[in-house]
């Protein structure tokens, strides 16, 4: 969608037209369901996380400042839902690690072998991202899951190019030493 | 640059300035442990990049889209159903009858509160307490004999004409009636 349109369809959706907020939801759905499917691991919070994420959206849009992107809006109100969700589920800490592990990707059994280790590769990076702390897997998930830009990322989480590069330091080295230690106990 | 800045940089490699990245290379170029450490977080870093695009909707689901329509038809529901509430002539008349009756009170608390303030004693102090003092035993007095006056007539009722002398009997008999 190109940005004059999107802004014309934000001011149609504004006065209450719901098939222009429909093309909105069609536009940004699988963006924000990515993210918060990264953060939960589990594709039926994910959509509850999305579709709260899109009716906040709705009840605000009045708010909504043009200088900023949607893109950008979507993407921080989907990472607050998302943690403050990890939040309110960190008392179930241990019951959620190990609905974590249920919950990651469990290999196709008609996969090809590059497919197979893709998704067992995914399921070992997911599950290291739940032992960083909420901030550094945010920045983990938002700039190298995601694959967005630095200042996006900075803009989503309210945070300065300093803080997210530290940020990014943490959750880098967590991982790399990590998944070392992985390949190394593998080989031998 | 030494080795622990280099090496710090090395992991945020991409988010640096192009004159940060050449200051990275000049160092590895001449520092073969930063070279090593440089090509491992790289390979970690295509691994992470090669994993990326599994997990990703491969479009919206209009399942998923319809869900959140229908949720958002609702909410507009209800909030149309709560405004269409609020907006009806009988809630406004019970909200304003409330309003007039509570504006009211509080007048009338006001008034009574201002009145007791702007009307002082005319007797303060000790000169007030010493009269009512005075008027309570005058009271007293004055309940006292009448008492006594009555007392004084049930006697001579009880008189006996001839022996002149009190029916004792008699004298019990007409106070306990009148609850002496």
């Amino acid at each position: 969608m190109s940005e004059p349109f999107e802004l014309k369809t934000i001011e149609k959706a504004k006065t209450g037209d719901q098939q222009a907020f429909r093309l909105l939801v069609e536009t940004y759905q699988r963006f924000v369901y990515s993210i918060a499917f990264r953060f939960t691991g589990d594709e039926v919070e994910a959509e509850d996380l999305v579709q709260e994420c899109f009716v906040r959206l709705w009840k605000n849009l009045d708010r909504y400042n043009s200088n900023y992107k949607l893109k950008c809006w979507l993407g921080k109100m989907i990472t607050n839902i998302s943690l403050d969700f990890l939040k309110s589920s960190r008392k179930q800490n241990e019951k959620n690690r190990t609905m974590m592990d249920d919950h990651l990707p469990v290999p196709n059994p008609v996969s090809s072998e590059s497919e197979l280790e893709t998704s067992e590769l995914y399921a070992l990076i997911m599950k290291l991202a739940n032992k960083l702390t909420p901030k550094q897997r945010a920045a983990f998930i938002l700039r190298d899951l995601e694959v967005l830009d630095v200042t996006e990322v900075c803009d989503m989480l309210s945070m300065s190019a300093g803080n997210l590069k530290s940020n990014l330091y943490y959750a880098r080295l967590h991982m790399k030493e990590n998944l070392l230690k992985h390949y190394k106990t593998e080989l031998q | 640059m030494n080795c622990p800045e280099c090496e710090g940089a090395i992991f945020i490699y991409r988010e640096l300035s192009d004159s940060e990245k050449q200051e990275i290379n000049e160092h590895m170029a001449t520092c073969a442990s930063c070279r090593k450490l440089f090509n491992e977080v790289e390979s970690i870093n295509q691994l992470v990049a090669k994993v990326s695009q599994t997990g990703k909707q491969s479009g919206h689901s209009v399942s998923l889209t319809d869900k959140i329509m229908a949720e958002i038809s609702k909410k507009e529901k209800t909030g149309k159903v709560v405004s269409l509430q609020h907006g009806s002539t009988g809630f406004s008349v019970t909200r304003y009858s409330l309003a007039a009756v509570s504006a009211a009170m509080l007048i009338m608390f006001f008034i009574e509160v201002f009145a007791s303030v702007s009307e002082p004693p005319t007797i303060q102090g000790p000169i007030y307490r010493l009269q009512s003092a005075v008027l309570n035993s005058d009271e007293l007095r004055k309940k006292f004999s009448t008492r006594k006056e009555r007392k004084r007539s049930l006697l001579a009722e009880c008189v006996n004409p001839l022996s002149k002398q009190t029916d004792q009997a008699c004298l019990k008999e007409k106070l306990k009636k009148l609850n002496f």
